[in-house]
């Protein structure tokens, strides 16, 4: 019950949380940061939800850029609105995820990892060499969503972290904790238990991947520009996993809490210390790993 | 014999490259009986219980199960059919407790039931086998004969109609063993049909309808408990090397 008020009382503080800003000194920077917070959130609870299945991936760079190229080239290139260059965005995403999960998700562990990973670096590749479609490494500029304002924007991204938390949610309450659990603890005992076991991973992994390509769309129509090497960055694949990792595994509460102190510590660390920051934050990482397996929440899980 | 064959294997061979785990076992599963595969370590006797569960594919023969060909499904397929199994090396799924071991099967199995459904089952299924008291601990930190138990409730909860107990007498004490006789014996009079892998022979004597011996994976002979161990073949090859050593 008590974890229930709380939870309800993030979300209205995330909700509210424009007006407080407006108040503020540096609202603009303000809304920023909280719009970065919020995407890194629903990176890491996409995921989070995939590592359920024991699935560690490194496809979030592949799919956030896919989303994000599809998105400009619809807009720009082929005069598209917004809002059906997104849906094609995560059409094409999910075809993709679909047919990548087919081929790759009867691998485990590390080698899954590697097989996401080139799938990354490959997209990237391809974007940089196609160049008549994509500019290559020159990048693209299109239009912004909302003429930037960003109110409308952190409200839109708003919404979309509550529909990822209820889907996390659902997921954790529903027969899918257990089939995800059994799968994630000892799949070949899981099939043998019912569970269509790569039906269930392959789902996951196009919503998870819809979801990465659904925020690369956002960063599109945010900043108005990307190019390759920014959006196909194998740091947000990174930034997701040690977010999970640092808030707490196999949650929902874990890689929002994970999301939220990391960036603002980054956020702090890059401002004051400037160069050289990220020796100190990977050390606050390292050590949190090293002291506290089970995340943050570990420790107050323990009370 | 007027029984009802449930679970048939014709010929069913498997090869792990070159070697030959498996080779040309036939057996007729009755409704309601209890079949005993016995034999010494490795004469593919879990290979064939992975074989019929369908964790292998095999490389040769046809799996038929209540007259239909079953050999091209999947595990989770012939569980949906109503094939169940333990595993020897008992695998609990850690981060789960007892109760939610058996609700995974509850809620996958023959009847997919509900959450709700399930949930209830697995209280009711804890109670049956004894492993009410322990059904908040997680499942690897239960003592041996629990967990055997916990194998043989999760297999339960999937409502199947033909169970394979791989070795679940294995470590047991007698009193435990006796419990373990009389749970089986439940389950067949439930309506159940057994398969069981063992090597305690008094308890295939109490239990066994059938025993089929399996020597270099292959089938040395069958028939009933007191002819078989009475074969000169299988007292050279499996009891009389249990007396030597």
């Amino acid at each position: 019950m008590k974890k229930k008020i709380l939870s309800y009382l993030g979300i209205f503080i995330v909700a509210i949380f424009p007006l407080i800003a407006y108040f503020m000194p540096g609202t603009k920077y303000f809304l920023q940061v909280s719009i970065d917070i919020l995407m890194y959130t629903i990176l890491a609870l996409s995921w989070d939800m995939l590592v359920r299945t024991g699935q560690a991936s490194f496809a979030i760079p592949g799919f956030y850029g896919l989303g994000a190229y599809v998105a400009a080239i619809f807009t720009k290139t082929l005069g598209f609105p917004i809002i059906f260059s997104i849906i094609i965005a995560l059409l094409i995403s999910s075809i993709v995820a679909w047919l990548l999960g087919y081929l790759t998700l009867r691998l485990k562990g590390m080698y899954f990892a590697i097989a996401t990973l080139a799938f990354s670096l490959i997209l990237m590749t391809l974007v940089i060499q196609l160049k008549d479609i994509t500019h290559g490494s020159e990048g693209i500029s299109t239009i912004t969503m909302f003429a930037g304002n960003k109110y409308m924007i952190y409200y839109l991204i708003f919404i979309t972290f509550v529909i990822v938390i209820g889907i996390s949610e659902y997921i954790q309450r529903s027969k899918y904790w257990y089939s995800f659990t059994a799968i994630r603890t000892n799949e070949q005992v899981a099939k043998v238990m019912g569970i269509n076991t790569v039906r269930q991973k392959v789902v996951m992994f196009v919503i998870s991947a819809m979801i990465a390509s659904l925020i690369g769309t956002y960063e599109t129509f945010i900043a108005g520009f990307i190019e390759p090497h920014s959006v196909f960055n194998l740091s947000i694949g990174v930034m997701a996993l040690a977010m999970v990792i640092f808030g707490g595994i196999y949650s929902t509460i874990g890689p929002i809490v994970g999301a939220v102190i990391l960036k603002i510590i980054d956020e702090i660390l890059s401002t004051t210390i400037g160069l050289g920051y990220m020796i100190v934050y990977g050390l606050i990482i390292v050590i949190t790993i090293l002291y506290l397996p089970k995340g943050v929440l570990g420790i107050w899980q323990k009370k | 014999m007027a029984e009802k064959i449930i679970l048939e294997t014709r010929g069913i061979t498997k090869y792990f490259g070159g070697l030959r785990a498996v080779y040309n076992i036939s057996l007729k599963l009755n409704e309601k009986n209890i079949l005993a595969i016995i034999g010494p370590n490795g004469a593919g006797k879990t290979t064939t219980f992975n074989l019929i569960s369908g964790v292998f594919p095999v490389s040769s023969g046809n799996i038929i199960f209540e007259g239909k060909d079953i050999t091209k499904t999947n595990p989770a397929e012939r569980c949906h059919l109503g094939i169940g199994r333990t595993f020897q090396i008992m695998q609990p799924f850690e981060d789960m407790s007892v109760l939610e071991n058996i609700t995974t099967g509850a809620l996958f199995g023959r009847h997919k039931y509900s959450l709700k459904e399930a949930k209830q089952k697995s209280l009711e299924i804890a109670k049956r086998f004894g492993l009410f008291e322990y059904k908040d601990f997680v499942g690897s930190k239960l003592p041996l004969a629990y967990r055997k138990k916990l194998e043989i409730a999760r297999a339960y909860a999937t409502s199947p109609k033909v169970m394979l107990l791989d070795e679940v007498m294995e470590g047991l004490n007698p009193a435990e063993a006796r419990e373990m006789i009389e749970t089986i014996f439940s389950l067949r009079d439930e309506g159940i049909s057994i398969i069981m892998i063992d090597h305690i022979m008094f308890t295939i004597k109490e239990l066994a309808d059938w025993v089929i011996v399996m020597n270099y994976g292959e089938k040395l002979t069958e028939g009933k408990y007191d002819d078989v161990v009475k074969s000169k073949e299988v007292i050279e090859a499996y009891l009389g090397k249990e007396e030597t050593c």
